[in-house]
């Protein structure tokens, strides 16, 4: 019995391992086909989720922690193209809402949203889209609105008719805000939306500013689950800019202008001994949040800020560099005589005085108070031009200052050996035929003003990162003249102030100082009337704490800049000794010497 | 001689019904410490996957995710108020806010706000000819911005592995040993 029917269990069994056989074989078959690859590689994208983060763009305070520059809250949006429901309303809203948007002027807004919200899923290349530019709480909160009125409409008979903005989604996005508005904004510069920094410091500091965005993919299988990469956020930068002090410039700044009627103004303080700037003033200014303005404000080639891109000729302020070279080189002390008649020769030019004026018999110190271009020329030929230009080189003039904003202008200094006559000798001697920027005359300037160093100015005074805060050193450049020579040339332009009753003093504090008046340059030489009206001053002469630059460009009221710039100087003047509560020269001297 | 072997054989073999039972208990064995194998191999992965997922949502709230504006389920709006938002905020979700809520307060403390309720109270800037100065003692006037401390060198911690690290399998042995015995006559000794 059991032998007779044995053959139907064999057969069965052989029936079963057959069909498993062809199972496992189906199986594997399946697996390495080509759909089953790109199932396989369908299910893979899956296991992964694509995550952007963007850290914080440091902030930026004045040197007493007042926010200057900070970010605000805004909102990045994203289409969803799973999600979308009705590619028409959605278009519509967004092109609706955000038609005030000056980001989101484009005619083609509309179609573009329409176009990619529209496709079908089968077609689609890609599944998600953002766009570019951040949008407001506001707009955020219209299309919130937008939505609920959507979602309380009675529903449609087909579903795909039903209004909705369904696939749109939103994220919270840190973006660039100037709290002080137009307050130091050349110094700043400003952060386009995309998040690149334009001018000042914003761009001289892009990449310290800005950290980097992270991207990263984070596994959705929990067995893959791993660190997240530590994501730093941008420096923080403390500027040595005085909030007050540089809202109070500015308004000087600008009422001087509305006087003298000048086409534009420059007003720099420094601090002689650290090379800090204090305060940075120029025209004109944009407000930074609306940098979408800025061709209509600063135009052409308008510098965005004149301290330290516009190149002019200084005129007589440089004489105070002419003068301490050939104290220091010991071609002339200040009881030296020259005797003018108000024209000298070199070269086969002839240099004349402003307004032809004959002097007679000065002392050098004489000559710096009348500024007397033919005693300055004078004064370069005893020098010599190796030696003269030696010293203009050591005191930096036609190079680069270092200063940490972007835009900075080296200036042009013509060198024996290079495209250069005799004559330039002569010119360059008082301020012509060269050009410097503000700057650079602050930097040269300190000199006189700080014992014989030379320092760089700057506007970063520390940097917070990863929590640390990070001091800026103070860097002495050189020592182009000697401490006994600085003191010599600021006691002469102290005096020379003193005796002709300068509108450049301050009634309790010695101040030394000059004032130029610079012929304008034209085509083929010089304007006969229009002028750059500047003084340049430290003080107290004792211990300065301030060095001051004042430079008004084709003023109206007058052209000269013992009357336009060196009132300013003094009222500039009076108001820091206010702000930063440095008491008159008498008392503080007293207070010393107790 | 040979059948005096065989029934030798026969007498000193084990019985079939044993040898059969061996042969079970043995495949028993290998069943079982498969499974005790399974068991443990399943529970690890089972923690693992648990840590993960942990671990995940715990990343979750630092990043902020994105948030939709409306969502219909099944042609019926379940919500109006936009979906997804974390009964607790992420980290960078309070960084940003933190950060837009300083920019908010610089902006209430700006010059152009302080000069106008200057300008309200009808207070002018001071002259320096109307300044009196007065000495105080102590006084070192006003600070610059320290908004983090400085920089300093940080020493390398010592090593600060557990014990458990650097012990052998028979050390530890010993330690749960003598630890459940301490354990043991605690529950003994009121």
């Amino acid at each position: 019995m059991k032998g007779e029917y044995a053959w139907r269990y064999n057969l069965m069994a052989s029936g079963f391992i057959l069909a498993a056989f062809l199972i496992i074989g189906r199986l594997i078959s399946i697996q390495n086909s080509e759909d089953g690859k790109l199932l396989s590689e369908i299910g893979k994208s899956y296991l992964t989720q694509l995550h952007t983060y963007y850290p914080a763009r440091g902030q930026i305070y004045d040197r007493y922690g007042h926010l200057l520059a900070a970010n605000r809250q805004m909102y990045e949006i994203s289409l969803n193209l799973y999600q979308v429901q009705n590619a028409e309303t959605v278009a519509f809203g967004l092109s609706k809402i955000l038609s005030n948007n000056p980001s989101y002027q484009n005619p083609g807004f509309y179609n573009e949203i329409y176009n990619f919200a529209n496709q079908n899923l089968e077609d689609a290349k890609e599944f998600e889209k953002t766009l570019p530019f951040p949008i407001s709480q506001a707009e955020l909160d219209q299309l919130i609105d937008w939505a609920r009125r959507y979602a309380s409409m009675p529903v449609a008979k087909k579903s795909k008719d039903q209004p909705s903005l369904a696939g749109i989604l939103y994220r919270p996005r840190p973006v660039r805000y100037y709290p002080e508005k137009m307050l130091a904004a050349n110094i700043l510069g400003y952060v386009k939306t995309d998040g690149s920094g334009v001018f000042g410091v914003e761009q001289k500091y892009n990449d310290f500013l800005a950290g980097e965005p992270q991207i990263w993919y984070v596994p959705i299988d929990p067995y893959q689950a791993q660190d997240l990469p530590d994501v730093h956020g941008g420096s923080d930068l403390v500027l040595t800019l005085d909030r007050e002090i540089q809202a109070r410039v500015e308004k000087m700044l600008d009422e001087a202008l509305q006087q003298n009627g000048s086409e534009s103004g420059t007003i720099v303080v420094m601090d002689p001994k650290t090379g800090e700037i204090l305060a940075m003033a120029s025209t004109p200014r944009i407000d930074p949040n609306e940098y979408f303005d800025f061709e209509d404000i600063i135009n052409g080639e308008t510098p965005f800020n004149r301290a330290v891109s516009q190149t002019y000729e200084p005129g007589s302020v440089f004489k105070v560099l002419t003068m301490a070279a050939a104290l220091d080189a010991g071609v002339v002390t200040p009881d030296t005589t020259y005797l003018d008649t108000g024209v000298i020769e070199i070269g086969g030019v002839y240099v004349y005085n402003w307004s032809n004026t004959v002097w007679g018999e000065q002392t050098m110190t004489g000559c710096m108070r009348h500024s007397i271009n033919a005693c300055l020329t004078w004064v370069a030929k005893q020098l010599g031009p190796t030696r003269f230009y030696q010293y203009l080189q050591r005191f930096n003039i036609g190079r680069l200052t270092g200063i940490d904003m972007a835009g900075e202008d080296p200036g042009i200094l013509r060198l024996p050996g290079g495209v250069w006559y005799e004559s330039d000798l002569g010119t360059n001697s008082f301020g012509q035929g060269l050009t410097v920027t503000p700057v650079q005359m602050l930097m040269a300037v300190s000199a006189l003003a700080n014992k014989g160093e030379m320092v760089m100015p700057h506007v970063m005074r520390s940097s917070v990162t990863d929590g640390r805060q990070y001091n800026t050193l103070r860097s002495v450049i050189d020592t182009p003249i000697q401490a006994e020579t600085a003191e010599t040339i600021t006691e002469m332009l102290a005096i020379s102030l003193e005796d002709e009753a300068s509108n450049a003093l301050v009634e309790g504090y010695r101040v030394a100082g000059k004032t130029g008046t610079a012929q304008l340059v034209v085509a083929g030489g010089y304007h006969p009337s229009l002028t750059n009206a500047s003084f340049l001053g430290w003080g107290p002469v004792d211990d300065p704490k301030f060095l001051v630059y004042v430079w008004f460009e084709k003023p109206v009221s007058s052209p000269w800049g013992s009357e336009v710039a060196a009132p300013v100087f003094s009222e500039v003047f009076k108001q820091l000794v206010v702000l930063t509560g440095l008491p008159p020269d008498s008392t503080r001297l007293q207070l010393a010497g107790r | 001689m040979e059948h005096v072997h065989r029934l030798t054989r026969q007498a000193y073999s084990q019985a079939p019904w044993r040898s059969q039972t061996q042969w079970m208990g043995f495949f028993l064995l290998v069943v079982v410490v498969t499974a005790l194998v399974a068991f443990i191999y399943l529970n690890t992965t089972a923690k693992a996957a648990t840590y993960g997922r942990q671990i995940q949502d715990m990343q979750v709230n630092i990043y902020y995710p994105q948030t939709a504006i409306t969502v219909q389920v099944d042609q019926e709006i379940t919500q109006l108020e936009p979906q997804g938002e974390a009964e607790t905020k992420s980290i960078e979700e309070l960084h940003i806010e933190i950060a837009d809520l300083e920019g908010k307060l610089a902006i209430l403390i700006s010059q152009e706000v302080i000069d106008a309720e200057a300008a309200e109270l009808d207070m002018q800037p001071n002259d320096p000819g109307q300044t009196m100065y007065l000495v105080v003692n102590g006084y070192s006037g006003r600070q610059e911005a320290n908004l983090a401390p400085p920089p300093h060198l940080e020493r390398a911690p010592a090593s600060s592995l557990p014990a458990v690290y650097k012990q052998s399998l028979i050390d530890w042995l010993k330690q749960q040993i003598v630890q459940t015995s301490h354990m043991f006559m605690e529950e003994v000794s009121p």
